[in-house]
């Protein structure tokens, strides 16, 4: 915030105005502004959380009847029938992703922060176009670009340096490089803003004392765009974790990811206590994945990156 | 120095390519007279010409127009009015509001999802159709709504609302009369945003949508089953379009409030 | 900490710093055009002059942020036009001060010690006892959000300091201090000069502190040295009359001159006013452009007194008061010379014998010797 505007809550009289009061009047402000938030949390949000829970612990009978009892039966499926190894894959896709996008972003966001001057705002600009894209065209797009019939094939045996497609879809290769592509751009954003608060003249300091460029990006860069970071890898990995559509538009049945198996209980089976096995054993993991990445960033850079 | 800004340059420059090329690729696919929209083959509108006369098309396109119009309403409206009150209340648990205000945007779409269809089914007597997709929609739109006009209410004074109130306005009537305008760009640049998300949305409007209401999205879906077609790299090529010009938009209206100050 | 002796003889000493025929363009601007210093050693030099005349690119050059585009600079001799910053034996502190905000006090001081890889022990004991050079004891665990501007300014120049630099560049330090602060850091900053005999290369555009604090000044405009010389000789005989302006007050008479005998010439200005210098053998006086002569060294004569003879080595020229400002530590005078229209600034201090007395529309003359007159070139 700018130094010159204030919060209210310094001065008691405005403090009244404004409504920042403890105890029993502030309930009712309470409920005008932040009632209908929290309604609908809870309606849309929380309750339909909790059932999944709730029918995660249900069975399903024959002809796909639910059988209104309390079991474990699909959590043990989920462990025994080779699903966890699928949830497994998944988090390592997902931590893979992430990697491989802090690995591009760095450069690329300190490229624009630091040598971008008139054209920040463009360059960004260019990055944020593709990824606001609706997500089903993009993949599409990088489809039409590998498949067998695709772009670069056809290219490649038009000048005759192959003689018959690579098979780029449908391999664990393609199934990475588009969790990549999907969520690149949200790793840029949060390190580019992170950057763009520091001072050139703290890296020209840190060069005028001796330090390397290597050892610039270690002692300077890292530890204070450490804010960024953490919001990047929230922003990639826990989407990665749970994403549908890139194994399934391009790695077929061949590769299996925990969205994909949740997806497949709810559109192709029906099972809906298994999906929600399925959907829960996923949440969880992403509650999980959160809160320890959130642990190893620490408040302050949550703060930041909010 | 020299190699240092080359290495970084090279980095930038594969990235950009590597985010653009295939979305540059459809978009002058969607000229070519090649049949399956693989192939340049020399330039021709007709598929723009067919896509007008695709009725299927034309009611997802219409759906998702109506979808996406409510929900900007809803959405910015809700997250106006929580912007307003996180703003300015203190008290405790606030920290677990915002978290669980940005849950659904931080979530995979498979997992809100699913819990929505769950609960629309088992727990509500809605059907599926127009109903739960507007109410999916909100529930994820509203937290950028939210955050989007919270960042704005930072640069606003609120002195102006003291001032206001100082002059015998209830605060209501503050708002309408003198925060509101300013906060309007905010309120834009999130309608904006909200717009192309919601038009956009397949994962979670797959899911609650039920049978037979199909949106723009969930039809392109249904049609890459038949691998590539020149009609949905037209489609594909206006959903760009579509999508460059809400952000010019939003970054139009950014502009002129940052130039006026506010 | 390492204590250097002054040069005391005669014998040609190394310089720390050497500038030959240095130029930098940016794009149609030339920066710096074809400059030429040399910056002894132990001294604090300071380059002086308006925004943009390229102090900040020199300085930047020899720190190795810019490279110069024709000439060499050399610092102890050895030719550093392409040595990146990070292995130069000179360090910067920079105008904002740059310090690391996710490192303490020390943690900044030790920041280059550490690049180097010396053993802890030694890095403690240096940061330790630069902080008492710097006068901060006890703030080694400080963050830089919890200091004051001083403090700030302080332990960037420690950090710099701490490295034992052959040169310590300053990028005008003290210009985001306010006024106060700035004087007591000036001081500071001379009584660690000579703790520590490191060469200063000082950039300012404020002349009081370049007056206060060098030992020598250059003063810069549009990339070219225009003077070179001691507070003393830049203040009181500015050569061009660039620095006869930029260093304040002086009155300023532009004209050709003439040899009047072997020890006086006398200038003629565009008005027709006659102004004698006193000169020497050295001074062609075709390469006199003017004349430059300090307020504080002009006699005000009221009017009714008489004047003395007219002699060659006085300049006596009539005129009216044409405004009084009382200043407090003195009086300034404006005096209105009736033949040219000129109007010519006297300074009164409280001991002058006048200075109570006179008041507007008085008919005074204005008198100085003019051995005070300072030849003006270029």
């Amino acid at each position: 915030m700018p130094d010159h505007i204030k919060p209210l809550e310094k001065d008691s009289k405005v403090r009244k105005l404004s409504g920042e009061q403890t105890g029993k009047s502030l309930v009712p402000e309470l409920v005008k502004y932040l009632g209908p938030i929290i309604l609908v949390q809870l309606v849309f949000v929380l309750a339909p959380l909790a059932i999944i829970l709730l029918f995660s612990l249900l069975k399903t009978g024959a002809y796909g009847k639910i059988i209104y009892a309390f079991t474990l039966d699909n959590y043990v499926k989920l462990i025994d029938g080779g699903y966890g190894m699928v949830f497994l894959k998944s988090f390592f896709y997902a931590v893979q992703t992430n990697f491989m996008c802090i690995l591009i972003s760095y450069p690329l966001a300190y490229y624009i922060a630091r040598y971008g001057k008139r054209w920040k705002m463009f360059f960004i600009f260019m990055i944020i176009i593709p990824s606001w894209t609706a997500y089903i065209v993009r993949l599409y797009a990088l489809k039409t670009l590998v498949g067998s019939n695709g772009l670069i094939n056809s290219w490649l045996m038009g000048f005759g340096l192959i003689d018959a497609p690579i098979q780029f879809l449908y391999t664990p290769l393609a199934v990475s490089v588009g969790l990549v592509y999907t969520w690149l751009p949200f790793m840029v954003l949060p390190l580019f803003a992170a950057m763009e608060g520091l001072d050139s003249s703290m890296w020209e300091a840190a060069e005028d004392l001796g330090a390397t460029p290597f050892r610039r990006f270690v002692r300077i860069t890292l530890p204070l765009t450490r804010g960024g970071l953490l919001a990047g890898t929230i922003l990639v990995m826990i989407p990665a974790l749970g994403d549908w559509l890139v194994p399934h538009l391009l790695g077929g049945s061949k590769v299996m990811m925990a969205g994909m198996v949740v997806a497949h209980k709810f559109t192709t089976t029906g099972d809906i206590p298994a999906g929600s096995c399925m959907a829960t054993a996923l949440a969880s993991i992403l509650l999980l994945v959160l809160y320890f990445v959130i642990k190893w960033g620490g408040r302050e850079a949550l703060e930041q990156s909010l | 120095m020299s190699p240092r800004i080359w290495f970084l340059r090279i980095v930038s420059i594969l990235a950009y390519i590597f985010l653009w090329a295939p979305v540059i690729v459809i978009i002058v696919f969607s000229f070519s007279a090649n049949k399956f929209g693989i192939r340049w083959e020399g330039f021709t509108m007709q598929w723009y010409y067919k896509l007008l006369e695709n009725e299927a098309v034309w009611d997802a396109c219409i759906r998702s127009l109506v979808i996406a119009s409510v929900t900007v309403v809803v959405s910015t409206a809700l997250g106006t009015l929580t912007a307003y009150g996180l703003y300015k209340l203190k008290f405790r648990g606030k920290m677990l509001l915002r978290t669980s205000i940005l849950l659904p945007i931080v979530m995979p779409e498979v997992v809100t999802a699913s819990a929505l269809l769950v609960f629309f089914i088992k727990a509500t007597p809605l059907t599926l159709g127009y109903p739960t997709i507007i109410i999916a929609h909100i529930v994820f739109s509203t937290p950028l709504a939210v955050f989007v006009i919270l960042g704005r209410m930072q640069r606003v004074d609120w002195a102006w609302e003291e001032a206001a109130m100082d002059l015998g306005a209830t605060r209501i009537r503050a708002f309408r009369r003198v925060i509101g305008p300013v906060l309007l760009p905010g309120i834009a640049g999130a309608a904006a945003l909200i717009f192309p998300w919601s038009f956009d949305d397949f994962v979670i409007t797959y899911f609650v949508a039920g049978i037979g209401n199909t949106t723009l999205p969930v039809y392109i879906f249904s049609q890459l089953r038949h691998g590539s077609s020149p009609v949905v790299n037209v489609i594909g090529t206006l959903f760009i379009l579509f999508t460059l010009a809400s952000l010019l938009l939003f970054m139009l209206v950014e502009k002129r409030s940052r130039a006026k100050g506010m | 900490m390492r204590k250097q002796a002054m040069p005391t003889t005669k014998e040609p000493v190394t310089p720390a710093v050497e500038i030959k025929n240095v130029i930098k363009r940016f794009g149609t601007v030339t920066a710096v055009d074809n400059m030429n210093l040399a910056i002894k050693q132990g001294e604090i030099f300071s380059l002086l002059g308006p925004s943009g005349c390229g102090k900040t690119t020199l300085l930047r050059m020899v720190a190795g942020f810019e490279n110069p585009d024709h000439g060499e600079i050399r610092i102890q001799n050895e030719v550093v036009n392409h040595i990146p910053p990070y292995k130069r034996e000179c360090n910067l502190v920079f105008q904002q001060m740059a310090l690391f905000p996710h490192l303490t006090v020390a943690e900044n001081i030790a920041f280059g010690l550490r690049e180097r890889r010396r053993p802890p022990s030694e890095i403690k004991k240096r940061v330790m006892g630069m902080l008492d050079v710097v006068n901060l004891p006890g703030m080694e665990n400080r963050y830089p959000h919890q200091l004051s501007g001083g403090q700030k300014q302080r332990v960037a120049l420690a950090r710099a300091i701490v490295l034992d630099p052959k040169v310590l560049l300053l990028d005008e330090p003290l210009a985001a201090l306010d006024r106060r602060l700035r004087k007591e850091m000036q001081g500071e900053l001379r009584r660690v000069q000579q703790e520590v005999g490191i060469t200063f290369l000082y950039v300012t555009h404020d002349q009081k502190v370049a007056l206060s604090l060098s030992d020598r000044i250059g003063i810069m405009y549009e990339g070219r040295i225009n003077q070179v010389g001691t507070p003393v000789e830049i203040y009181e005989t500015p050569r061009t009359s660039f620095v006869a302006k930029f260093m304040g007050g002086c009155n300023i008479f532009s004209g050709k001159a003439i040899s009047i005998n072997t020890t006086h010439l006398e200038v003629r200005d565009e008005h027709g006013l006659c102004i004698r210098a006193q000169t020497s053998k050295d001074v062609k006086p075709e390469t006199v452009s003017g004349i430059s002569i300090h307020p504080e060294m002009i006699e005000i004569i009221p009017g009714d007194q008489d004047l003395p003879s007219s002699d060659s080595i006085f300049n006596t020229i009539p005129g009216k008061i044409a405004n009084v400002s009382y200043q407090g530590d003195f009086t300034e005078l404006q005096v209105l010379i009736r033949s040219t229209g000129q109007k010519v600034t006297v300074h009164l201090n409280r001991r002058s014998d006048n200075s109570m007395s006179l008041v507007k529309g008085q008919e005074v003359s204005i008198h100085w010797d003019s051995c005070h007159s300072n030849l003006l070139v270029g």
